[in-house]
């Protein structure tokens, strides 16, 4: 036994002075309120039914347009049904497709970028040479095209948005693989005879998942935004579910009647992403130090 | 490159169901099976896609769009007409955004750590984080409903009532342009601090430069070519933003009319509203790229 205690004992000093990323991250101190306001919205959206007394679409007219109060936290749309309840569930639909798209976009973008990376040559320009033409479209347009032509629904907007996500994830991990594909554990893995599919995703890609990580959040950031702008505009969202994109549409029509109704599902909005992107800096800070500052 | 493009939006567009001129009846008077088939013949849509797009595309490349499969007006007319306020709401919105990205983000990098690099930095995340149509709505609340300094929504030419169009102009350009001011800012600042480490900063401090003429001179030139490039990309998210901006303020644009026009499923005026914006993008790109040699003449001989 006695031989064992000092081998214990450096592998709690080494723990102190470089603790695990996670820990690190939690010591900044934006990093860290941004991960608690994220997860705080997060519970509250999982357990609506829970935390609200009220049914989403009950409606309740001779209360219509009533500022926040004890009875209802953040007040009441144009049918009298309760804001906060509200917003709860469409924070549910707004993160759903947020996540589901960035999904998608990572699902597609992190093969094709280390495919082409790893390959290069005529695979690489044709890979990248898609990626610069979804890239030609300038943002919302691209989205805006793809509903048109899927149409406009939910699952549609979703699939829309991770599109256009697609060519960010490729380029990023094509950069990454580029800089990795270099160093000397490729050239030890291909001197033991490893094939080039096993050294791309078990040697290459778990290099690569810094990087991706600190995108990830910022891609859901920016998913979150453009499905507020799709929903806004009538073409993300349907009814009957609502998200806080088209709840801002309704409250728009309404706003010589009601202040607070235009302000909170845009303010649930924007702390959502504020958050993401907080949490996205402190993640490159601590995971990617090479591109702090960018 | 914008051949690829247009194929990619035509192919889009065409590939799936959904009947233009189903979509157009709704408003109109029911129309029979054959005066459909009638009406489909007589712009094109029976030949087979590539025969569509290639007559699409020799039509277009002489500048006549086609004819719009809503209220069969000349696309081109229509689309053109959108032009200008687009480019106005645009370029104001982009000065704007400069004039304040620019001073902002050079102080934040040259007291980098200050109380003042805390507040731009600060505030850069904020307005990246803000959807953009909800700032509008928050401008109009405040502003045009609660203050009455300005009009709700609304257009005027400029040639008609030129203050009355600045009045209208005022706030979808501020809320555009505070859009734009945050990534730029970020950028510049985090150029500007590569820049300041450089060596020749220092000898031009050395000489006996006053601080203010090195920052203008040698640090700021040299900070602006990388803000260049990303204020060049920018301006396509500028675009896409400019498309709900434009919906939130009733602004007769490109933008509002893409949205109008894919709700109506008119695709002749969408592919083409579409394309200029993707033309638009590309020739802002290409023009920032020629930019270069004039800012940086390290470039000019590669």
């Amino acid at each position: 036994m006695a031989p064992l205690a000092p081998v214990v004992r450096r592998r709690e000093t080494t723990a102190s002075r470089h603790p695990h990323w996670t820990r690190r991250l939690l010591q900044r101190r934006p990093a860290a309120i941004a991960a608690l306001v994220l997860v705080v919205i997060g519970a509250a959206a999982l357990a609506a039914p829970v935390i609200s007394p009220y049914d989403p679409l009950l409606m309740h007219p001779p209360d219509r347009f009533s500022g926040p109060s004890s009875t209802y936290w953040l007040g009441t749309d144009e049918s009298g049904r309760d804001l906060f309840t509200r917003i709860l569930y469409a924070t549910r639909v707004s993160v759903l497709v947020g996540l589901g798209a960035v999904l998608m976009s990572f699902a597609a973008g992190t093969p094709l970028g280390l495919l082409a990376g790893y390959r290069g040559g005529r695979t690489e320009s044709l890979i990248m040479g898609a990626m610069d033409v979804l890239l030609a479209i300038p943002g919302l347009l691209l989205a805006l095209t793809l509903v048109a032509t899927l149409g406009p629904s939910t699952v549609n907007a979703t699939i829309a948005i991770g599109v256009m996500g697609v060519p960010t994830v490729a380029r990023l991990t094509r950069a990454v693989v580029l800089v990795e594909r270099g160093r000397d554990y490729v050239m030890a893995g291909r001197a033991i005879g490893a094939t080039g599919v096993r050294i791309a995703v078990l040697a290459i890609l778990p290099n690569c998942l810094p990087p991706l990580i600190v995108q990830g959040s910022l891609t859901t950031a920016s998913a979150i935004l453009i499905e507020a702008a799709l929903s806004y505009l009538g073409l993300g969202v349907q009814p009957p579910w609502s998200s806080l994109g088209s709840q801002l549409y309704t409250a728009y029509g309404y706003i010589y009647q009601s202040d607070w109704y235009v302000v909170f599902p845009g303010l649930t909005i924007f702390l959502i992403v504020w958050s993401l992107n907080l949490l996205g800096d402190g993640l490159r800070d601590v995971l990617d130090p090479r591109l702090r500052g960018i | 490159m914008l051949f690829v493009v247009s194929i990619l939006v035509f192919g889009a567009l065409h590939i799936l169901p959904g009947d233009p001129f189903l979509a157009a009846q709704g408003t109109q008077i029911s129309l029979t099976a054959e005066d459909l088939a009638k009406l489909r013949a007589e712009v094109g849509l029976d030949q087979p896609l590539p025969i569509q797009y290639v007559r699409w595309l020799t039509d277009a490349l002489r500048g006549d769009l086609g004819i719009s499969y809503y209220n069969q007006r000349q696309v081109t007319d229509v689309v053109l007409l959108r032009v200008p306020a687009t480019l106005e709401l645009t370029l104001v919105a982009v000065a704007v955004a400069l004039l304040i990205a620019v001073p902002a983000g050079v102080v934040a990098a040259v007291r980098r750590g200050s109380k003042l690099d805390f507040l731009v930095t600060g505030i850069g995340t904020i307005g990246m984080s803000l959807p953009g149509f909800w700032l509008g709505i928050m401008m109009i609340l405040l502003f045009a409903v609660r203050l009455a300094w300005f009009p709700v929504v609304g257009y005027v030419p400029f040639l008609q009532d030129p203050l009355l169009n600045l009045k209208h102009l005022a706030l979808p350009a501020a809320t555009l342009g505070f859009i734009l001011v945050a990534p730029t800012m970020r950028i510049l600042r985090s150029s500007t601090l590569d820049v300041i480490r450089q060596d020749y900063v220092q000898t031009a401090r050395a000489k006996g430069l006053a601080e203010r003429v090195v920052i203008r001179r040698h640090v700021l030139k040299a900070a602006l070519v990388p803000t260049l490039t990303i204020v060049g990309l920018q301006l396509g998210y500028l675009l896409g933003g400019s498309v709900v901006i434009e919906v939130v303020f009733g602004w007769p644009g490109l933008g509002q009319l893409t949205v109008e026009s894919i709700k109506l499923r008119d695709y002749s005026v969408v592919q083409s509203s579409v394309m200029l914006f993707a033309t638009g993008f590309v020739l802002i790109n290409t023009v920032v790229d020629l930019l270069y040699g004039v800012l940086d003449p390290r470039v000019r001989t590669a």
